[in-house]
């Protein structure tokens, strides 16, 4: 009996053990949470850092941005072997179905949730200095910014999201506000960036360039300014010229092909660029997808025929050379794996084919090579829109200048308003080809729908070793494709979403 | 001692081996256990007077190996006694002591249990000795069969030659009761000699099922159950847990979703109950809950309880919400003389199925005709992908157990090892089981036991329902190369038309080089106290690890995108880690009429789990170091890691009057460490009742009906069956680079919700069992309507507010299914040399959502040419598993474009466009025995149910550079052609591929799933050959499919693969197939010796 007891009570015991309410406590071990990661100064940093993260994590800043901007253009052809996806894009026959579209969205939204949950909860966080409270909210501010123009810009009105933290549907259920409304909340947190940033961080260009700063955050009141449909080119000028002055010293270097050549970044010219390091966490998967013939498949985003001619036309072969590559074998010697549709369908090994080549390095799906988010040539070439657009011929054609003589190039020969438009229009897309700036610059004009309507290019089919007779590309652009479709997975899930018209 | 070697002849295993095993065995069991050599010291010698009962009862138990069990305060005041015996018999001694001390005795096994006389009847007439014998039908003797005095003590166990000794009055009837057969009665009748054969139980009534934390027997089970026995797992030779239970439970869908040999199983009983939430039901493996069960080795199984209703699961609380399916393993019986199984099988497997897809020429012209351009004809062949990717796949199994056991200690060890290869090359799985189950008795009142398993499996997978998986690239790879690139002969040749970029299937099978290997350990140790007649106290602790190792290497030279990763490789490693310790009072008492069982328990359980994945690449061209290691190129390393407890109240009370009325009732308590402290706590209680109508008297004259028992019950169950962490929101660690370096950089990933609480299934139930014919037509009907509601639905979410995936777990929404289930056992021909049973169930499951916050979630997403569509529709009012999509009208004769129901607005109508769900599901299972021979036929299949065949999307659409189907052969190509095939496409207008009505087929289908045929050696070469069953079968898997579905097969399922973690599609987007891998048609040779 006693025995018996003996068991019992040991078992008793072994069951009171086990029953501890702290053992039902568990925690995230390998993530923080929206509930600790706010606490101290580091904090605060590590969350900035989260911020500016959103150029490097997100398919939009690996690649996506230029097929967006340069393949809907007349800047490239879609390539890739005919993706459905892009070739939509390109032929302006998006549906609301496109997945990167879709995808797009979500990551610029994502970047957006960062800096609202930093700036929702840096008041919270202890052991911050004033002084660079000030400067991470103003970071914090002019990424929201970033984020929200890309936005703007690609589907006009969005909703507007300033919480990321709730999945509450009265909440998340937001309707689009208009475009002018998102261009004042830009304008209204890039003025918390102006009055909050320093021009410099110190003397480490590799700070300097890659944070935001007094002169990016007038570099994008610059940009949107003009792009805004309620355009101000006084404003646009006013904020070119704090750039083109700013006490960062920014300038042109002389060599405009070393601001590509994967050695000579986060220059004087440079604003803002994202600092992609080679072979590790932080690099850029995104050039392998437009260059590296070694891999023997057809890449995206393959320079048009009319950019090329843009280039001959000019005489601009350092921008050329610059911009693109041409290829007639693979580094085996072997002809070019595939058949392009657009520059040589029967892989005639003596026939080149071109690449987007502002980014030179792939690595590997490894890049280094950093991109431009803002630059000096790109404000100057703005400030000589502005100058033109107000009538400042002078000043427009000074611009402009700076820009074709620093790549050996002569003086522009236009001199009245209208023909400076034109050939500023044209500096800036070979000066800023494959750099995601080519479409905001049609739609900014107004000119999208007709030089789309009015390019000539072609496409080959192969019969039997021999290309076909030329298939013309037909590019049915009107208005309503100056902005993509809201996507319908966002519509879907969001009632209140109202879609652009002609989708 | 045993008289194995005649065995060799059939089996033709090496002595050695056996001989080696034999010899661990029993080194194990006399080292580990200590068992010593029993004797039993039956003669009592005492002499002495005046002697206590205490004194008497101390000098039994040091003389024999019994214990006396008594009450002291019972025996504080009985007289002493004057013994003088020599070399008595225990009941001569207990007889004289106990003499008119208002005392009796009965003798349990080896314990002496000393009772005051009014608690049993008096024994008016003199014990006599009775010796019996047990047998099974053919005669051959039952060893370890209980037999007890009817409605009380257990007194003898048969021994090694089925026979029993016992004194007994002359009017008792004795009843004798053996695991598997009907137990019986027998009246002594003043006979000293009886003989009592045992029936194999067939399903009966006595049947004793394993239900959670207990067993019932079946007639007196009050909930809705299904039982698979060891009997008809025996009809069927497995590979898998899952081909054992398919078919042969109304209301468990077993889905197939591949046929590749890792696939698993997707098991659903009684519909699906969540949206996004985990609907697998509870596997819980000798006690314990196990989370993968496709690592059991089929073998070990004894028998398969399932749980379907709230009233049998609600003692399992949690996750009882989805069913629970109870594992017993085999374990060896008391005095059983040791056993040895012995089976081994070769399988061959073959496609059952090709489809047809276009030649070289016609490739060619299809291309002309949509202006893609093709390289210079130069190489062209005309390859047959279909014939290079299907093989004839060899696999084998080889099983081996070992079972027994003497009057204390039993045992059962197996060892198994599977080498299974796919129908697709390069695909293959390795698996070896080893199992050891032992239960021992320390005393009469206290028992130990183990339960414990370790398995190895290896797994060589190829990628499958994927555009650039193995499947699709073998139908749209183009005809016109070969596997290798004929300039390059090192390098797979990849398509030269656009896309050029996509690999042939060859290359998808081989590269990456995927590699799995699994390693876990399970077991458990219980103990269990007797503390008081009736009040059993048990504990058990039980614990699970598994380790499991995912490499892949993508070669540098062979592949484009190996080349342009220059070789890339990763590493995948999971630990997993789960304990539970189970403590449950059990009290069983009988008055009168009146029996119950009480059961209380304490349980508490924790679940963790930490993965590491590495990746490299850069590998130099180097193919030497095939390891993460080998790349120059090295990612940042991800570790993942979490940890889930609960902890739990039990309570259940049985009640039984008369054997005609039965309550059973229970409460549970269940904390989860998902939800924060204030929505923790959720309660789930449950009452069904039965009532035994043929029991009754006014039943009595009707023999027809010789059972006839009605059901009703009620509960509810939980379901927390979501990620561990759902209620915070996480923040990743990722990384940017300020200044040069690397910084750390917070990027949030998930939302935050504090409120979440448990979703909840309340369930109806009404079930009919019907015995006919003396039970020989045994029926189970069962009627039942579940309601689920506070979904934990991962409810989509706008993607502007931020969160990658666009979803966040909340607490919305409910579901409804009701169902109906009926059960039919007959044994058809019982005669002496022919039998013919029949086992045959259907059931009719419909499911409905009643709310999704007030929106459509579309699921099922699949990737058709970059464009990714959705196949599935959840919206109020809509059962799960709806399709959307268009409604296609058929082809118009004059664009040859696809015509599509328009809506009021005039745009394509977009909505619900088929059901994945059957009307009904079936499984009928035939078996004959004729002498030596037996013949098992099993059929099953669904009826209703519709596929979304999206590979068709692929092979059909005629927009790219890729192979097609021959029905594009029957393309619209000028104006006037009538056809149900849309015009190729030049461009890229995926209008005519859009997801439609034109690729919703019939998915019905019956399937003669096995066919096996037996031959058992005779009795009388057996009885020479020392042997206790020869059997040589030939099986048939998959031997004939009955369907009009024109893909693979119409079992496929691509989002019911086990590797895919999207559950909303798991559970929404049943049937829809896209390049899934077809089920094999097996033939398998096999022998299974017993001796």
């Amino acid at each position: 009996m006693k025995n018996k007891v003996l068991f019992f009570l040991t078992f008793v015991i072994a069951m009171a053990m086990g029953s501890c309410q702290k053992f039902l406590e568990t925690a995230p071990q390998t993530n923080l949470t929206t509930g600790n990661a706010y606490n101290s100064a580091q904090d605060i940093e590590n969350a900035i850092a989260g911020c500016y993260q959103i150029f490097m994590g997100a398919d939009y800043y690996q690649w996506e941005n230029v097929m967006l901007s340069d393949n809907v253009s007349d800047n490239a052809y879609p390539g890739g072997g005919g993706e459905a996806t892009f070739v939509e894009e390109d032929q302006f026959d998006v549906p609301a179905s496109n997945s990167h579209i879709y995808a797009d969205w979500g990551f610029l939204y994502q970047g957006i949730a960062r800096c609202n949950l930093l700036l929702n909860n840096i008041n919270g966080a202890t052991g911050l200095s004033v002084t660079r409270k000030a400067q991470i909210i103003g970071e914090a501010s002019f990424l929201r910014a970033f984020s929200y123009y890309q936005l703007v810009k690609t589907w006009g009105g969005v909703p507007i999201e300033l919480q990321s933290n709730t999945a509450d549907p009265a909440i998340t259920r937001k309707p689009r506000s208009t475009e002018k409304q998102v261009y004042d909340q830009i304008n209204g947190d890039l003025q918390v960036a102006l009055a909050n940033l320093p021009d410099t961080y110190g003397s480490d260009a590799s700070v300097n360039k890659v944070r935001a700063t007094k002169g990016a955050a007038n570099a994008l009141l610059a940009k949107i300014w003009a792009q805004r449909s309620d355009r101000d080119y006084n404003k646009v000028l006013g904020y070119c010229n704090a750039v083109i002055n700013s006490a960062a010293g920014y300038s042109l270097v002389s060599n405009y092909a070393s601001l590509f050549d994967g050695s000579n970044y986060e220059s004087s010219e440079s604003i803002m660029e994202i600092p992609f390091t080679a072979g590790g966490p932080n690099a850029s998967w995104g050039v392998e997808l437009f260059l590296a013939p070694e891999d023997g498949w057809q890449k995206y985003c393959v320079p048009s025929h009319d950019l090329a001619n843009a280039f001959a036309a000019a005489g601009d072969n350092i921008r050329e050379n610059a911009s693109i590559l041409f290829v007639t074998k693979d580094v085996n010697g072997n002809p070019i794996a595939w058949a392009d549709e657009n520059w040589n369908p029967c892989q005639d090994p003596t026939k080149p084919i071109p690449f987007a080549y502002k980014q030179k390095h792939a690595n590997g799906w490894s890049s280094g090579d950093h991109f431009y988010l803002l630059r000096l040539d790109d404000i100057i070439l703005l400030a000589a829109e502005a100058n033109n657009q107000l009538g400042n011929t002078g000043a427009a054609v000074n611009l402009l200048n700076q820009i074709r003589n620093r790549v050996g190039l002569a003086n522009t020969t236009a001199a009245t308003q209208s023909a400076l438009t034109t050939a500023i229009l044209n500096e800036r897309r070979l000066e800023l080809a494959f750099e995601a700036q080519r479409w905001d610059d049609l739609v900014r004009l107004g000119v999208a729908t007709t030089v789309m309507k009015g390019l000539t290019e072609v496409k080959y089919t192969c019969n039997n070793g021999t290309p076909s007779a030329p298939i013309p590309i037909v590019y049915n652009c009107d208005k309503n494709h100056w902005l993509m479709p809201i996507p319908q997975s966002e519509i879907n899930n969001n009632p209140n979403l109202t879609q652009n018209p002609g989708y | 001692m045993y008289k194995i070697y005649p065995a060799f002849k059939c089996s033709r295993i090496p002595f050695k081996l056996l001989l080696t095993m034999k010899l661990t065995i029993v080194l194990m069991l006399t080292t580990l256990l200590q068992v010593g050599a029993v004797t039993y010291a039956q003669k009592i010698t005492i002499n002495k007077k005046d002697a206590s009962l205490k004194e008497v009862f101390e000098a039994i138990q040091k003389q024999s190996n019994y214990t006396v069990v008594y009450d002291s305060k019972m025996i504080r005041s009985t007289k002493h006694v004057d013994l003088s015996f020599k070399d008595a018999s225990l009941e001569e001694v207990l007889n004289k002591s106990l003499k008119d001390q208002s005392l009796t005795y009965t003798i349990n096994l080896n314990t002496i249990v000393i009772r005051k006389q009014t608690e049993y009847p008096a024994i008016a007439v003199p014990p006599i000795k009775v010796t019996g014998k047990v047998t099974d039908a053919k005669g051959v003797p039952l060893i370890g069969a209980t037999v007890s005095i009817k409605n009380g003590a257990n007194i003898a166990v048969t021994d090694i030659n089925g026979s029993f000794s016992v004194n007994v009055p002359e009017n008792t009837v004795l009843h004798i009761s053996y695991v598997g057969f009907q137990a019986a009665d027998a009246a002594v009748d003043g006979k000293s000699e009886i003989t009592i054969i045992l029936k194999e139980s067939t399903g009966g009534l006595n049947e004793v099922i394993v239900v959670g934390y207990g067993t019932q027997q079946k007639k007196d089970l009050t909930g809705a159950v299904s039982v698979i026995s060891s009997k008809e797992l025996e009809d069927r030779p497995n590979t898998q847990f899952g081909n054992s239970i398919e078919g042969k439970a109304a209301g468990v869908q077993v889905i197939r979703p591949s046929g590749q040999p890792d696939a698993g199983f997707s098991i659903k009983i009684r519909g699906t109950s969540s949206i996004t939430s985990g609907t697998d039901p509870l596997y819980i493996v000798d006690d314990v809950p196990t989370y993968n069960t496709s690592e059991i080795n089929p073998a070990d199984i004894e028998s398969i309880t399932v749980l379907k209703d709230a009233s049998a699961a609600a003692i399992y609380g949690s996750s009882g919400a989805n069913g629970v399916v109870l594992i017993t393993t085999k374990h060896g019986g008391l005095n059983q003389k040791t056993r040895v199984n012995f089976n081994t099988a070769l399988t061959s497997s073959q496609a059952w199925k090709k489809l047809q897809v276009l030649n070289s020429p016609q490739f060619e012209s299809l291309m002309a005709e949509m202006q893609i351009a093709l390289p210079p004809p130069t190489n062209f062949t005309n390859t047959n992908w279909q014939n290079l990717v299907f093989r004839n796949a060899l696999s084998s199994s080889n099983n081996l157990s070992i079972s027994g056991g003497n009057d204390k200690t039993t045992y059962y060890i197996s060892g198994s090892y599977v080498n299974q290869e796919g129908i697709i090359i390069n695909n293959n799985v390795g698996r070896a089981t080893f199992k050891v189950n032992l239960d021992h008795k320390v005393s009469d009142f206290f028992k130990v036991g183990t339960n414990i398993s370790y398995d190895r499996w290896s797994d060589v997978n190829v990628l499958e329902n994927n555009p650039n998986g193995v499947i699709t690239r073998m139908l749209t790879t183009v005809p016109i190369i070969g596997v290798w690139n004929p300039l390059i002969p090192t390098q797979y040749a990849v398509s030269p038309v656009a896309p050029v970029d996509v690999e042939n299937p060859v290359s998808v099978a081989y590269q990456p080089q995927n590699l799995t290997v699994n390693n876990r350990f399970n077991g458990n140790a219980n103990a269990e106290l007797s503390i008081l007649p009736g009040l059993k106290f048990k504990s058990i602790f039980g614990l699970e690890h598994s380790n499991s190792i995912g490499t892949s290497f993508q070669n540098s030279i062979l592949t484009s995108y190996g080349r342009s990763m220059d070789g890339l490789a990763t590493e995948n490693d999971n630990n997993y880690d789960y304990w539970i310790s189970e403590n449950t009072l059990n009290y069983a008492k009988k008055i009168k009429d009146h029996s119950f069982s009480l059961l209380a328990g304490y349980i508490a359980s924790d679940e963790s789990a930490r993965s590491v994945y590495l990746a490299s690449h850069g590998f130099g061209g180097s193919t030497a170091i095939t390891t993460v290691t080998g790349g120059t190129v090295q990612s940042k390393p991800q570790i993942n890691i979490y940890d889930k407890a609960h902890e739990s109240f039990i309570g259940r009370l049985n009640y039984n009057y008369k054997d005609k009325y039965l309550l059973t009732s229970n409460l549970r308590a269940d904390a989860s460490s998902i939800f924060s402290a204030q929505d923790r706590w959720g309660y789930f209680p449950s009452f069904s009742v039965g009532w035994r109508i043929s029991n009754e008297d006014f039943f009595k004259n009707i023999t027809a009906i010789s059972d006839l028992k009605l059901r009703a019950g009620w509960g509810i169950v939980g379901n927390d069956n979501i990620d561990p962490y759902s209620r915070y929101g996480l923040i990743n660690l990722s990384s940017y680079v300020i200044g040069g370096n690397s910084v750390t950089a917070y990027v949030p990933s998930t939302l935050p919700n504090a409120n979440l609480k448990w979703e909840q299934t309340a369930q109806y139930n009404i079930g009919l069992d019907f015995g006919l014919l003396n039970n020989r037509i045994t029926i189970t009907t069962d009627y039942y309507n579940k309601k689920t509601t506070n979904l934990l639905l991962n409810a989509p979410i706008p993607a502007s507010e931020g969160v990658s995936g666009n979803t966040a777990i909340i607490n919305a929404g409910a579901i409804e299914n009701k169902g109906f289930e009926f059960q039919v056992t007959s044994r058809n021909i019982e005669s002496k040399d022919f039998k013919w049973n029949t086992d045959f169930n259907i059931y009719f499951n419909k499911g409905k959502v009643l709310n999704v916050v007030g929106e459509t979630l579309l699921t099922g997403n699949v990737n058709v040419a970059g464009n990714t569509y959705q196949t599935a529709i959840v919206q109020a009012g809509l059962p799960l598993g709806s399709f959307y999509g268009k409604h296609a009208l058929g082809v118009d004769p004059a664009t040859g474009n696809e015509l599509y129901l328009k809506n009021k607005a005039g745009a394509d109508s977009v909505g619900v466009i088929g059901n994945a769900n059957p009307k009904y599901s079936y499984g009928l299972t035939n078996s004959f025995t004729y002498k030596s021979f037996t013949l098992n036929i099993f059929l099953q299949g669904e009826q209703g149910k519709q596929i979304f065949d999206a590979t068709r999307m692929l092979t059909e659409s005629m927009t790219i550079g890729e192979n097609q189907s021959a029905t594009v052969l029957n393309r619209w190509e000028k104006p006037g052609d009538i056809t149900n095939v849309p015009k190729s496409s030049t461009t890229a207008d995926p209008a005519n591929v859009y997801p439609s009505t034109r690729f919703i087929e019939n998915g019905s289908y019956l399937r003669v799933k096995s066919v096996t045929l037996g031959y058992s050696l005779p009795a009388s070469l057996l009885s020479k050959l020392k042997i206790t069953r020869c059997m040589f079968y030939i099986t048939t898997e998959n031997l004939f499919t009955f369907t009009k579905y024109t893909g693979f097969d119409p079992e496929a399922s691509m989002f019911n693969a086990a590797s895919n973690s999207d559950t909303a599609s798991k559970n929404t987007a049943p049937g829809v197939d896209y390049g899934t891998y077809p089920q094999s048609r097996d033939f398998i040779l096999g022998l299974n010796v017993t001796f």
